[in-house]
């Protein structure tokens, strides 16, 4: 039976400020819309991949570099390292979200909620 | 990514991946306060919601079980936290990269405000206490915080508006609403970091222009602003409702989007004291987020826009009677309106949906 005094609980709605942990909100978003958001950004990428395959015909093709200038490259210690450091702060990037705290990154003391009464 | 060199405005030089970064999570937010909001609606009244349900509960439970609305509550809250946190590309991580060399040169471009007595920080200023427990809009740390906040604070507002638009322009538009008179001597109320005086000194280049706030970050960098455009203004740190100024001193009081911020108990001290500083026909004017009439869908939603973002005293503001707390504080001849203008400056969704927020414009004079 509920009890008239506790506050409604909701799965997404918020009641009152976040003073603990981070709520989460997406409890109904459909596999097939997530699988259709994956293929949307898929597709980005190959756009990317297209434009960039294209990008480097046309630059062997004015001879703007070797047909083989992408593949043959090989970078020096300095280049090789701010390529690790780049490809560890992608990683970073993204795999990160997967693992966030559940601690806000914004504080509210738990009194505010007190003070938020009209 | 380095920081500004000495002969450059002070700031952050961002990364190319930086401005990439920030210019994909506008674009989010815009499809939030686009084509998301429109959906959310359209969902609300198909599952149920009439849109004149006086139980406000009665929208929070069809609102609840929408993926529309999820991923809207969830897009509020997380793409802030993006803009703020996010890996090495968030405002917050980027400034303290460089934080060494910005730190130590807003100090000194600062101090010569200090020294010329423009700038005017109280060491001993006791913070209330819901500015210093309440991190707003997830500022992390708070605009306080840091002595970078009032940057980070600037970088995050930059990114606010709608693209292209003007953010200072809200400042004109309040300022087309005071009656015609010659004000001399004026009170940003709650500067932040000076963009509404500096607004102000534009248009009014002859006239004395204050700037106050609590944060000390944000006062500094007001000063440094204004050092820049060769601007003269004064700025001092203070609570507003312990203003540091003498009696009937202004002409003129502004505020934007400032309500918001305090408890709703702090109003009748805070509107006496600025009733104090103004002189016999002096003007406070400013304008607040406010709910529409007979629309509990978008009064649900802002509502929940306050929960969402930190903004914790936002739903209680939305409730307060300003006119007879304006009354009370001295205040004689008071209009409130909608602040329609305001529209102009951000993102908005079809014609065929309700404004997902209003703005009202309150003018009082003693």
């Amino acid at each position: 039976m509920n009890d008239k005094n506790e506050p409604k609980r909701y799965k997404s709605v918020l009641t009152g400020p976040v003073t603990t942990t981070e709520p989460e909100f997406l409890h109904d978003i459909g596999m097939d819309r997530m699988v259709g958001a994956f293929v949307a950004l898929a597709s980005e990428v190959y756009i990317l991949r297209y434009r960039l395959g294209a990008l480097e015909t046309v630059l062997a093709n004015n001879k703007t570099i070797a047909e083989d200038a992408i593949e043959a490259l090989e970078e020096t210690p300095e280049q090789s390292q701010a390529r690790q450091d780049d490809v560890q702060r992608f990683v970073t990037r993204v795999l990160s979200e997967l693992h966030r705290s559940d601690v806000p990154i914004s504080h509210i003391g738990r009194k505010v909620r007190e003070m938020t009464d009209e | 990514m380095s920081a500004d060199r000495a002969n450059t405005p002070f700031g952050l030089e961002t990364t190319r991946e930086y401005r990439a970064f920030h210019t994909f999570l506008s674009a989010a937010r815009n499809h939030r306060l686009g084509p998301l909001y429109e959906q959310t609606h359209a969902d609300y009244r198909r599952t149920g919601g009439n849109g004149s349900s006086a139980d406000p509960d009665a929208v929070l439970d069809v609102l609840d079980t929408l993926p529309a609305y999820q991923l809207y509550a969830w897009a509020m809250r997380h793409l802030q936290q993006f803009k703020y946190d996010h890996a090495d590309l968030g405002i917050v991580p980027a400034i303290e990269e460089n934080k060494t060399e910005l730190r130590q040169r807003l100090r000194d471009l600062s101090d010569q405000g200090i020294e010329a007595g423009d700038l005017v920080l109280d060491p001993d200023l006791a913070l209330p206490d819901y500015f210093t427990m309440t991190d707003f809009h997830q500022h992390p740390g708070g605009v306080a915080g840091d002595p970078l906040a009032g940057l980070a604070y600037e970088m995050a507002r930059a990114v606010r508006f709608k693209p292209g638009a003007d953010s200072n322009n809200l400042y004109r538009n309040i300022f087309s609403y005071l009656p015609k008179r010659d004000y001399r001597r004026v009170l940003d109320w709650g500067t932040s970091f000076g963009a509404g005086v500096r607004t102000w000194l534009d248009l009014h280049p002859d006239t004395e222009a204050h700037g106050v706030d609590l944060s000390e970050p944000c006062l500094r960098l007001a000063y440094v602003r204004a050092a820049e455009r060769n601007m003269t203004a004064h700025w001092r740190q203070a609570d507003l409702e312990h203003l540091p100024y003498e009696d009937a001193g202004f002409d003129l009081a502004w505020f934007a989007f400032m309500l918001h911020e305090f408890p709703p108990a702090r109003f009748p001290a805070l509107f006496k004291e600025a009733a104090r500083v103004l002189n016999e026909t002096g003007v406070f004017v400013g304008f607040e987020l406010a709910y529409v009439e007979n629309s509990p869908f978008q009064n649900a939603l802002q509502d929940q826009e306050g929960w969402l973002n930190d903004e914790p005293f936002m739903p209680a503001c939305f409730k307060t009677d300003f006119a007879k707390l304006f009354r009370d504080a001295g205040f004689s001849n008071i209009t409130i309106r909608r602040f329609d203008q305001m529209a102009d400056n951000v993102t908005h969704s079809s014609p065929d949906t309700p404004q997902r927020q209003t703005w009202n414009i309150y003018l009082a004079e003693k």
